[in-house]
């Protein structure tokens, strides 16, 4: 197998578009903002969701991760990538949620899901259904601060350092929250990951 | 293997170990079934865990763009008048009341000023007088206020000439002519000393909240192409398709390259509008005094900005953009968003980087798309062909 499979978004370039639209709203066109939060609402939430794990609590994350973008937007410089930064605002109020008692593991009711903020991945291919509901429910059993480690490294892709600077810990418990999170999910998953390791293995050679 | 050894490998998984390391545990993993099924393991964990669906109650993203409109408040940003802004208007404030009260005063009481406040080299009072006061203690700032300006404020002739402080002998006639004919003509030298240390490109340089670091090169090249998110980045460009950019790209009659205007081209024939500009100026209304003054100086100093490489071009580029969105109707604005595509222009045609050339169309088309305020399409236009 390969390792270093996923890439880093930092390296996202802002495209042509996106820069105007920002460009606008940095002179105060709040019709602009509008799209940007279109464009970015998803990926916003997805990652405020998937470290509080509750709906409501995504969408006061989600909100204020944008309002926060906005009355900063001045400090934002055109040409970098709008996703992770505002990403990376709603990775730390969601993290700073999660330490305040009031979202104690609420966990994601069932079947509350009806519209994805991603389009369906290779989970499929992965784990078949029951294997996604023990990785759903070992996931909201993960410590936060490694879930918020864990979302940050697998779904923003974030390096190290980067998780460090947004999380404000070391580089060093970034590394050791991560694997204990990678440890735990793959205990959960033993009996269903074999078998799909052993398929990454055979599509692989 | 111990569990340092497996904290190990998850790094590895991550490319976040120093290179001798990555070498090291990629040889181990080689060599030993168990940590390759180990990482294959931690690999597979991630690849599920990401693609786990977040989702929403329906309708919560149809929604929330339009929520969130409501909720942001007014940004006027405050960055656009830096500090020295008011500092120069204060002066200036400070100038021109200054010797209205004093002479209101002496007409009052009808009687000559006390001695310490007349020298004896005191010229006689001229229609001049008053204007030279004001933009002495100003210094340079205030001086940058045309005098057209300044005569609206100035008290009437007839008042008697208020002494003057015996420091204030510098503005002589030379000077005031050259005042009269525009700034253009003032030294250069006069505007960097009063220019504060650049307000525009130390904001540059505020790390935005949660700014983005580049991941180091040894990680970026071990890196495959992305997947999922260029997905998601490509429908999102999809999304908002029709904007501004594509205008831009529309091609242009006649292909005409790079000569069509040199940088110092146009400067010249910028700072020749701006002298134009300045005596249009002069006669409107003078409510904008001290800003304006402030603005000029900001303008002429971006006007002598000498950019030696790419990245010059480009922040000048910025500057002169914070400078015309600052003040969109302002007197140089015009003059500085044309500037802005010009520079741009320079920029990437000195680096050959795709993305200046982007923002240079983008500006161009954003400007050819301007209404009456816009008075230099014709040379927007032949930039872009």
């Amino acid at each position: 197998m390969r390792p270093f499979s996923r890439p880093y978004h930092s390296r996202e370039v802002m495209g042509p578009d996106e820069s105007f639209l920002i460009a606008r709203a940095q002179r105060g066109d709040p019709s602009a903002f509008e799209e940007i939060v279109r464009l970015y609402q998803r990926r916003v939430y997805g990652v405020a969701l998937r470290i509080v794990r509750a709906h409501d609590v995504a969408d006061d994350v989600t909100q204020e991760a944008f309002l926060r973008a906005w009355r900063s937007l001045d400090r934002f410089e055109l040409g970098r990538p709008f996703g992770p930064w505002v990403c990376r605002i709603a990775a730390n109020l969601a993290v700073n949620h999660v330490r305040s008692p009031r979202a104690r593991e609420e966990g994601l009711p069932d079947g509350h899901a009806e519209t994805r903020t991603n389009a369906p991945g290779p989970l499929g291919a992965l784990l078949d259904a029951e294997g996604a509901s023990v990785l759903e429910r070992a996931m909201g059993q993960l410590p936060q601060e490694q879930r918020a480690v864990l979302v940050l490294r697998v779904v923003e892709e974030l390096s190290y350092a980067e998780i460090a600077e947004t999380l404000g810990i070391s580089p060093g418990t970034v590394m050791s929250r991560l694997f204990r999170a990678r440890e735990r999910l793959a205990q959960a998953l033993s009996p269903y990951l074999g078998a799909a390791a052993q398929r990454r293995k055979a599509g692989a050679s | 293997m111990s569990e340092h050894e497996h904290e190990r490998l998850s790094a590895y998984l991550d490319g976040e170990l120093p290179p001798q390391e990555m070498s090291a545990v990629a040889a181990h993993v080689a060599a030993c079934p168990e940590c390759a099924a180990r990482l294959a393991e931690f690999a597979a964990v991630d690849e599920a865990a990401a693609a786990l669906a977040a989702t929403a109650p329906s309708g919560y993203f149809e929604a929330l763009p339009g929520r969130m409109r409501t909720r942001l408040e007014p940004r006027r940003s405050a960055r656009r008048l830096p500090a020295w802004t008011w500092a120069a208007a204060a002066a200036l404030l400070l100038a021109v009341v200054t010797p209205l009260t004093l002479s209101k005063r002496s007409s009052l009481q009808m009687e000559p000023a006390p001695a310490r406040e007349q020298p004896a080299a005191a010229p006689p009072p001229t229609l001049e007088a008053p204007a030279q006061r004001q933009s002495a203690p100003a210094a340079a700032p205030a001086v940058a206020a045309p005098p057209a300006k300044l005569q609206k404020v100035a008290p009437p002739p007839a008042a008697p000439a208020p002494s003057r402080p015996a420091a204030n002998t510098t503005p002589s006639s030379d000077e005031r002519s050259k005042g009269e004919q525009g700034f253009a003509t003032a030294p250069a030298d006069a505007d960097r000393e009063a220019q504060p240390a650049e307000p525009a490109a130390e904001g540059r340089r505020d790390a935005p909240v949660g700014a983005l670091r580049l991941p180091a090169p040894g990680a970026l090249s071990r890196v495959e192409p992305q997947t999922a998110r260029s997905r998601d980045a490509a429908a999102a460009q999809e999304e908002s398709a029709d904007k501004g950019a594509r205008k831009a790209a529309a091609p242009a009659p006649e292909p005409k390259a790079a000569d069509a205007l040199t940088d110092a081209q146009a400067q010249v024939a910028l700072s020749g509008k701006v002298d134009e500009q300045r005596v249009a100026e002069s006669l409107a209304v003078g409510a904008n005094v001290e800003t304006d003054a402030a603005a000029d100086q900001e303008w002429r100093r971006l006007l002598a900005v000498r950019p030696q490489t790419v990245a010059e071009w480009r922040r000048l580029r910025e500057e002169l953009r914070r400078f015309a969105d600052g003040a969109p109707a302002g007197p140089h604005a015009d003059a500085a968003r044309l500037r802005t595509i010009e520079v741009g222009y320079t920029a990437w045609r000195s680096g050959g980087d795709a993305a200046d050339e982007a923002v240079f169309r983008r500006d161009a088309a954003a400007y050819l798309e301007r209404g009456e305020d816009a008075k230099n399409k014709a040379r927007v236009r032949g930039l872009l062909r």
